[in-house]
């Protein structure tokens, strides 16, 4: 459906999308993942014909001048008219572009609004919506032309947990319809929840692509594994005793949050990485990772090479921290890395508190 | 994290509103070392709005229970929420503390 063949983009001296080839196959789902920077944004634009680009070629076998049928294309900001209604926002292309009579319009409008969840809010203007509504009015408008393909650009970057949830079902929807998804986004759980392939970029190249169980369980390159950790886990960084513990936790509740743990598991997750700092030393820094298991919770603390285990000391034991620590995990295990780092490993029971 | 002292007689009130932990529990300290001086005094904490609670919270509770009890005092704690309740009893504080 589409084909993509030895793309190459620069902006002045700087190439943002370096010799770039992808098939889309009819009706499949494509997530683009990858830093900001990654070109994955660029690529989508070149797709949907707003951007040029400098060799290569693009073709999506859709050739149809009025409009319906091809390309819908939906933004991260929704940048729908702010002077229309939805109803409004949603018949005007049809109307203008396509010639359907508004009355016929609004009924297609009527089926889609209803079918992305926003029937009751046809009639009020974008700045009265949530950011949910807001954006699936967008995806209803990008519908109202019937597109083949569809393109959305980061389609749930600016939305709260809610919202991003309200999303996602609508995605979902549309994935069983006759249509063509290539997504770009930040969202691993959104790349999970619906792609049938994910594609990840950096500094403008292809690094990787697979099912979503082959790039987010077993990425194959350095750079889509440590893409994928920083996505889906929690990556902090102590630089010292002297670390900011209140936006530690601020980022273990959004964490929280993002993978809807309860109130005590989030409190078992900050009790557990407080007390862990409080027993190991922060002068040489600590590396923390948090991660989500399917049943539980893993919290991990990379350390500077040391003679003596960290937690071997008998008296340590004997803290309160160390305790506390016991009451809420499953296990606490020291090891070394390869590279001679010392790793100690919680598993938070289920639970705990 | 705030407090709020109230006292009649000889009882001290102190209610605990957001989180005990290693930023707040130093000034949490410091609220309540002016009564640990004071002959038979009954000291009440009150949880109920606490969120949180840490071994840095935990060591000022039990510093607080020594102080008072020693003076022939009551250190009382009140109203404390299911979680805060599990990290009393993992640590067997609840066996020495007098939680209502």
């Amino acid at each position: 459906m589409i084909n993509i063949s030895h793309i190459k983009k620069s902006y002045g001296a700087t190439p943002v999308l370096d010799d770039v080839s992808l098939s889309v196959k009819r009706n499949e789902t494509v997530s683009i993942i990858g830093y900001s920077g990654s070109g994955k944004s660029t690529l989508l634009n070149c797709i949907a014909g707003l951007e040029p680009y400098g060799s290569g070629t693009i073709t999506t076998g859709l050739a149809n001048a009025k409009g319906e049928g091809t390309i819908g294309m939906v933004f991260s900001s929704g940048n729908l008219f702010p002077h229309l209604t939805v109803m409004q926002n949603l018949t005007l292309a049809p109307v203008k572009v396509l010639g359907l009579s508004p009355k016929l319009a609004e009924e297609e409008a009527m089926e889609i609004l209803e079918r992305v969840g926003i029937w009751s809010v046809r009639d009020a203007y974008p700045e009265s919506l949530s950011s949910g509504q807001r954006q699936r009015a967008a995806i209803a408008r990008s519908l109202m032309m019937k597109p083949r393909i569809l393109l959305l650009d980061e389609p749930t970057s600016s939305l709260d947990p809610a919202s991003t949830s309200e999303v996602f079902k609508v995605l979902s929807d549309l994935k069983n319809q006759d249509m063509t998804i290539v997504l770009v986004t930040h969202s691993i759980d959104l790349a999970r929840a619906i792609s049938d392939r994910i594609v990840f970029m950096e500094n403008g190249r292809i690094i990787e692509q697979g099912t979503p169980a082959e790039i987010i369980n077993n990425p194959q390159h350095r750079e889509t594994r440590t893409f994928i950790n920083h996505s889906v886990n929690l990556v902090y960084n102590i630089p010292s005793e002297r670390y900011d513990h209140p936006e530690l936790n601020a980022r273990i509740e959004v964490f929280c949050l993002r993978y809807r743990l309860s109130h005590s598991e989030t409190y078992s997750l900050q009790l557990a990485v407080e007390e862990l700092l409080n027993i190991i030393p922060l002068d040489k820094g600590v590396g923390v990772i948090i991660t989500k298991l399917d049943k539980g919770l893993k919290i991990e603390a990379t350390l500077p090479k040391s003679e003596m285990p960290y937690l071997a000391d008998e008296s340590m034991k004997e803290e309160l921290s160390y305790t506390i620590l016991e009451g809420l995990c499953e296990s606490i295990e020291e090891e070394a890395n390869e590279i001679g780092e010392t790793v100690i490993r919680l598993t938070i029971k289920q639970n705990s508190i | 994290m705030k407090t709020e002292i109230t006292q009649t007689d000889n009882t001290v009130t102190v209610s605990v509103c957001g989180r005990l932990d290693t930023v707040t529990s130093a000034e949490f300290e410091k609220t309540l070392a002016p009564h640990f001086a004071t002959q038979g005094l009954e000291l009440v904490l009150d949880c109920r709005e606490m969120e949180y609670i840490s071994s840095a919270g935990l060591r000022v509770v039990l510093t607080a229970h020594k102080n008072v009890t020693a003076k022939g005092g009551r250190f009382i704690i009140r109203n404390i929420n299911k979680e805060v309740h599990s990290v009393f009893d993992m640590t067997g504080f609840s066996r020495i503390l007098t939680i209502e």
